[in-house]
């Protein structure tokens, strides 16, 4: 059977700038995002990935390329598309502490969505679907009367969640939630997102800045540097077989808990200077792409 | 050995309007010439506290006491003016987790890393430029004149923090209380800014206490860890001890949470629940309501240290002789074998040149 493509995006690019101050932050960038999957979006402060985040959600801008949802140009939706998109399309952002407005009490923060889609027949009806939502992130019911600060951050993320969650979407875009917690706590967050998907069967993009992480919930992985997709493939692929030097370099440098690996270890150092913008992706295994400088 | 910090039943409190806050409650620490001591846990484990105890740093509402608290053989708790401007930021220098809040943003990063130094009133103006380009060079960064001119929103994050660093050695201290400093970078950035001061440490022989929570970065970085849980140290031993014999259940959820080798289909390890809330002291030992490995009682009486080796010390009724026989997570296992493996070939050896 084909795989559904809830995202198709072709040639992106997004220019911030103009003449001397042009900056490329995206850089002809493809990819498609199959229902019901996790694609792991990796690279560092700076890399585009973001940006990629915000031009597919709407939220930022397109300068070149297409971006396709459920088969139709999100430039070119009407006001019934767009307020479709809204629903479905839900993002989740790295900072807890000021994605909240400190002064709604939690159940509040959770319900405005409810309440801007009508989604709840009666009052009762709306109370109870915010305690359920409560409870399906692994938050205490009687958060509903409290107050962001009241919870610890990785908490407030669970409630950034829920709130996501309160809309029915069928899209998450996770811009790095957990970078910002405890390591123990980031296993919780990222157990408590695989199980949501597959009650919910959502399909997710997930960033973040580190390989480890991204490898758990990623069905796939794009590698990003410089605005530029250097790798993509199957999660367990890129990270067991990386093929890109820069792929590479972000493995070596992630920290493992082991010691002795620890004091052995050899960092993979990457040229910033070899880096060849006018590269092609190639197809070195079956679905497993990376970029290739020219020949000269 | 030499102690260059020594803490004993080193307790904070601090008052707020919901009533005391038992930050840090009976910490015995030492940190000793030369090397680096992880101090482990997570966000509420009251591990900044205790170090900002040592900087004078906390708040007016905290009340601070000790059987001792000593720099060498400066008492920390009853300082003078002049020892207090000798010691603290001078002699104990201090590096933060986001550099961008350290710094002065209407300042030149070069202005602000001279007026660092403690005696820069009393040089010249170009001798303190030079110190300053020389402690520039110094953490790594290319072209310093440059640098020199810059303000800290001109700059990277990894940079800032070099710049961050610079500015804590300017004035060569003995220790250096890195308060994770690399937790807001990159993982590249990260492992930069662990080399630039592994680097560091060993060209000046600072002695270094270094908080984080990733037992990734304790890895790389540690000769020493402490785990703190609580306001308590409720592990504390040699890195290898800590990495490969850990005793205590929550070390063990700390190691487990870092991703590694494991299968990804699997559920990553969690430890459940959240750290505790300080304002309360339990009966027994606080981590019992989250210890998949409690016993009846852990949740009655706190449970005292015991003794592994010269080095390795646990707080958990786990190491009792009457506690029943347990099994640990199976990652711990391996990492037990690792341990034993290791001991067995030092006592060949040990043989092999006797």
């Amino acid at each position: 059977m084909k795989q559904v493509s809830v995202f198709n995006v072709s040639h992106l690019s997004v220019v911030f700038g103009k003449n001397r101050q042009r900056q490329m932050a995206v850089n002809d960038v493809s990819f498609q995002i199959p229902r019901g999957k996790t694609i792991g979006l990796v690279g560092e402060s700076g890399s585009g990935k973001s940006t990629i985040a915000r031009a597919i959600s709407k939220i930022g801008p397109i300068t070149s390329g297409r971006v396709n949802y459920e088969g139709k140009s999100i430039e070119q939706f009407n006001s019934a598309d767009k307020r479709k998109f809204r629903r479905n399309v839900q993002m989740i952002f790295q900072d807890p502490f000021e994605s909240l407005n400190p002064r709604l009490k939690v159940g509040e923060i959770i319900a405005e969505g409810i309440d801007n889609f009508h989604l709840a027949k009666n009052k009762h009806d709306r109370f109870h679907q915010v305690e359920a939502l409560l409870i399906s992130v692994g938050l205490p019911v009687d958060a509903i009367d409290r107050y962001p600060h009241e919870f610890s951050g990785g908490q407030r993320q669970r409630i950034g969640i829920a709130r996501a969650l309160a809309i029915q979407p069928k899209f998450l875009i996770l811009d790095e939630p957990v970078s910002a917690l405890d390591v123990s706590i980031q296993a919780q967050i990222i157990n408590l997102l695989k199980d949501i998907q597959k009650q919910r069967n959502l399909t997710y993009l997930f960033i973040a800045h580190d390989l480890s992480i991204v490898r758990y919930i990623s069905d796939s992985i794009l590698v990003m540097y410089k605005g530029r997709i250097v790798e993509t493939g199957p999660a367990e692929e890129v990270y067991q077989h990386p093929l890109h030097q820069y792929t590479r370099s972000l493995l070596s440098a992630a920290p493992q808990a082991d010691l002795y690996y620890e004091r052995r270890k050899k960092f993979v150092t990457y040229d910033r200077d070899q880096f060849n913008l006018t590269g092609k992706l190639v197809e070195v295994e079956p679905d497993h792409w990376v970029l290739q400088a020219p020949a000269k | 050995m030499v102690k260059v910090i020594e803490a004993k039943k080193l307790q904070v409190t601090i008052q707020t309007n919901e009533g005391p806050l038992y930050a840090v409650r009976g910490v015995d620490l030492d940190l000793f010439q030369g090397e680096t001591l992880a101090l482990v846990g997570e966000s509420g484990s009251g591990k900044s506290i205790a170090t900002h105890s040592l900087m004078g740093l906390l708040p007016k509402n905290a009340k601070v006491t000790a059987d001792k608290l000593a720099f060498g053989k400066t008492d920390l708790l009853n300082l003078t003016k002049s020892q207090e401007q000798q010691i603290r930021g001078a002699k104990i220098s201090m590096i933060f987790q986001d550099p961008l809040s350290a710094l002065n943003p209407t300042m030149r990063v070069g202005k602000q890393i001279a007026e660092a130094l403690t005696h820069h009133q009393h040089i010249s103006h170009h001798e303190l430029k030079q110190r300053v380009l020389r402690q520039i060079k110094d953490v790594g960064i290319p072209n310093p004149s440059q640098t020199y001119r810059k303000y800290p929103h001109q700059l990277s994050g990894g940079q800032r923090q070099r710049i961050l660093i610079a500015m804590a050695l300017i004035d060569h201290p003995e220790v250096l209380i890195a308060d994770e400093p690399t937790t807001a970078l990159d993982v590249t950035i990260q492992a930069q800014i662990l080399q630039l001061l592994k680097q560091q440490k060993q060209k000046y022989g600072l002695s270094m206490i270094f908080i984080t929570h990733d037992m990734g970065v304790v890895a790389a970085i540690a000769d020493r860890v402490a785990v703190m849980y609580a306001g308590e140290i409720i592990e504390v031993g040699t890195a290898e001890e800590i990495f490969y014999h850990p005793q205590h259940p929550y070390t063990w959820g700390l190691l487990e949470a870092v991703p590694s080798e494991q299968n990804p289909d699997e559920k990553l390890f969690t430890l459940p629940g959240t750290p505790p809330d300080l304002k309360t002291i339990s009966k027994g030992d606080p981590f019992a309501p989250r210890n998949p490995y409690a016993l009846d009682i852990d949740f009655e009486q706190k449970p005292p240290v015991f003794q592994l080796s010269d080095t390795h010390f646990v707080k958990s009724w786990l190491l009792d002789k009457r506690t029943p026989a347990y099994t640990p997570p199976e990652t711990i296992q391996k990492r037990w074998q690792t341990f034993k493996a290791r001991q067995r070939g030092r006592l060949n050896e040990a043989s092999i040149s006797v």
